[in-house]
């Protein structure tokens, strides 16, 4: 079960959140200023941080910053009233993994921390699991079921990729940057060419799926049970 | 009666002026003659000047006399300018009761200090006044925009606390509520944009980027929606790029992506095309939509303005005329017409550099 802490000093916001966070699932430990944040980090394991930045004492930056500063790479997601770009600048800049303007939407909110929780799982483990299937980073493998293949690299680096952060849309552009990196050679048909290698390649998987939209990229899309 | 006792204020303005600078000439003459005097007597105490005697009066006299006549002079020259300068003070008092109509007039005799003043005045409130945002129409407007939905959470609120109604008349109310407060919170963000793009005049934070690329990334973002409505979004053009603000032009292309996807019915084509020439980008987008008169096509950009059914929807009007005044800013151009009579075009022209 994920903890997560939330750093806001408007009690009915702290309220509000606690309630939503706590249906979804998650247990939540609050705080209403920088320094309590802090403390709580040095005491409690946290997974991921849902910060409000104006808060008396010590502010969402500052907070963002000492603890990036520590080493510590906990996920945090911000969560504030402030909209100019100068302040989303600052959130990124002091650390911060994601930025969100008040009011949110809750829907937006869960699906946005479950994305950073997915991300810091796999960042921190180098493994990617959907149901029986696990991609492993370090050995290009992928597994289901005890039975394991090992992918050429860039086929691997792709399929990881789009799965990772499944519904996301990838233009080609952004796919061939970072995967064949920027002054690469290959010409524009390369993706498409590894995107099909990967169709064949999991051809009968049910699990999950590559979808091409016309003229713009490529999504991997999950087949949940959970989903409807 | 008004103009009468205008017209004794501002004259009274003007005395006030000319007596003062009038009245602060004398004061700093007679102290010049006074540290004269000073100084004559000190050094005629030390004997280094003949010492004071009836010659030295009669100097005294006579550059009193010339003291006078400065102070009648100085009254005579700035007694037009003070009045200039009271014409000046007085409108300044109009713009700041908020009247921007106000204007000076400029007169050839004038000297060009004055001149340019009554110009840079004029400039001024003509600036204030075409701020839309402070004209009584918008106003009105916005506050009708605000006003409604919050009538419709206080009534019913006020419903809900009934204890005899169905669970289906409580779902639908509390739908109801969460409309108009979504409807709300995107109104106050939208009007904070524009507001912010209407002060601009100047377009700054221009850099160069790859367009196509933008839009694209843009369309796939908004993927949940448009698969939704199970509608086919078609992206056609080469990688174009384009010196302009990114940011901006991000909100354009989002603005115009809902938009089109709101009005376009289920499992229809949207089409983006991108295309150049030597100096200009291109872009069109077009899906199928509504049947839309030539008068609600011509109000399309107006603030507010939402068409006579879509009040229905949790949109408020402020997308396309932020889209407007984005592309301007750009020095661009945009246009949208009707084909077929179901098929909504937008077409923008932007300047590459």
């Amino acid at each position: 079960m994920f903890q997560i802490l939330v750093a806001e000093d408007n009690l009915n916001s702290a309220k509000l959140m606690k309630i939503i966070l706590n249906q979804a699932g998650y247990k939540v430990v609050t705080a209403t200023n920088g320094i309590e944040a802090l403390e709580i980090m040095d005491s409690k394991h946290i997974d991921l941080i849902v910060l409000d930045v104006m808060m008396p004492k010590m502010d969402g930056y500052e907070f963002t910053r000492q603890l990036r500063q520590s080493g510590n790479n906990t996920p945090i997601l911000m969560v504030t009233a402030k909209y100019q770009n100068e302040d989303k600048c600052e959130g990124f800049l002091a650390g911060t993994d994601d930025y969100m303007v008040k009011p949110v939407n809750e829907m937006e909110l869960l699906l946005r921390i479950k994305a950073l929780l997915r991300r810091s799982q796999i960042i921190s483990e180098h493994k990617l699991r959907i149901g029986d299937i696990t991609l492993d980073y370090d050995s290009l493998s992928v597994s289901k079921n005890g039975q394991l293949q090992v992918l050429p690299q860039k086929e691997f680096y792709l399929l990881y990729t789009l799965l990772s952060s499944p519904e996301k849309v990838f233009t080609r552009l952004q796919l061939m940057d970072s995967i064949w990196g920027m002054n690469s050679e290959s010409v524009d048909t390369t993706v498409n060419v590894h995107i099909n290698r990967l169709r064949k390649r999991f051809e009968g998987w049910t699990e999950f799926e590559i979808i091409a939209i016309r003229g713009v990229g490529y999504m991997a899309v999950i087949n949940d049970e959970k989903k409807a | 009666m008004m103009k009468k006792k205008h017209k004794k204020k501002q004259n009274y303005g003007r005395v006030k002026i000319t007596l003062f600078s009038g009245l602060a000439l004398l004061f700093i003459l007679l102290l010049t003659l006074g540290i004269a005097t000073l100084i004559y007597f000190i050094l005629s105490k030390y004997g280094i000047v003949d010492k004071f005697n009836y010659k030295t009066v009669m100097v005294i006299d006579y550059a009193g006399v010339c003291t006078v006549i400065g102070f009648i002079l100085s009254i005579i020259v700035v007694h037009r300018p003070a009045a200039k300068m009271q014409k000046l003070l007085d409108a300044m008092e109009q713009i700041a009761n908020g009247d921007f109509s106000v204007r000076l007039r400029k007169q050839k005799k004038h000297e060009k200090f004055i001149n340019r003043t009554v110009d840079m005045f004029n400039n001024m409130a003509q600036q204030l006044g075409s701020t839309e945002m402070l004209s009584n129409d918008f106003i009105s407007n916005f506050s009708h925009e605000f006003k409604t939905p919050i009538a419709s959470i206080n009534g019913f609120a006020k419903l809900l606390k009934d204890e005899n109604l169905s669970d289906e008349e409580k779902n639908e109310y509390l739908d109801i509520i969460l409309q108009e407060s979504e409807r709300l919170s995107n109104l106050s963000i939208n009007i904070l944009s524009l507001s912010k793009l209407e002060q601009q005049t100047i377009l700054t934070n221009k850099t160069e980027f790859n367009l196509s690329e933008q839009i694209r990334i843009i369309i796939g973002s908004l993927y949940t929606k448009w698969s939704a409505k199970n509608l086919d979004i078609v992206f056609e053009g080469e990688d174009i790029f384009i010196n302009a603000n990114k940011e901006m032009l991000g909100q354009v292309w989002i603005n115009l992506l809902d938009n089109a996807i709101k009005f376009s019915p289920e499992s229809k084509e949207v089409i983006f095309r991108i295309t150049r020439d030597e100096n200009n980008v291109y872009i069109s987008l077009r899906n199928y939509g509504k049947t839309v008169s030539d008068d609600q096509l011509n109000r399309i950009f107006d603030k507010f303005y939402q068409g006579d059914e879509s009040h229905f929807t949790s949109g408020n009007g402020l997308g396309l005329p932020m889209v407007k005044r984005i592309i301007e800013l750009h020095n661009g151009k945009i246009n949208v017409t009707n084909k077929n009579n179901s098929i909504i075009v937008f077409d923008l022209e932007l300047p590459i550099y």
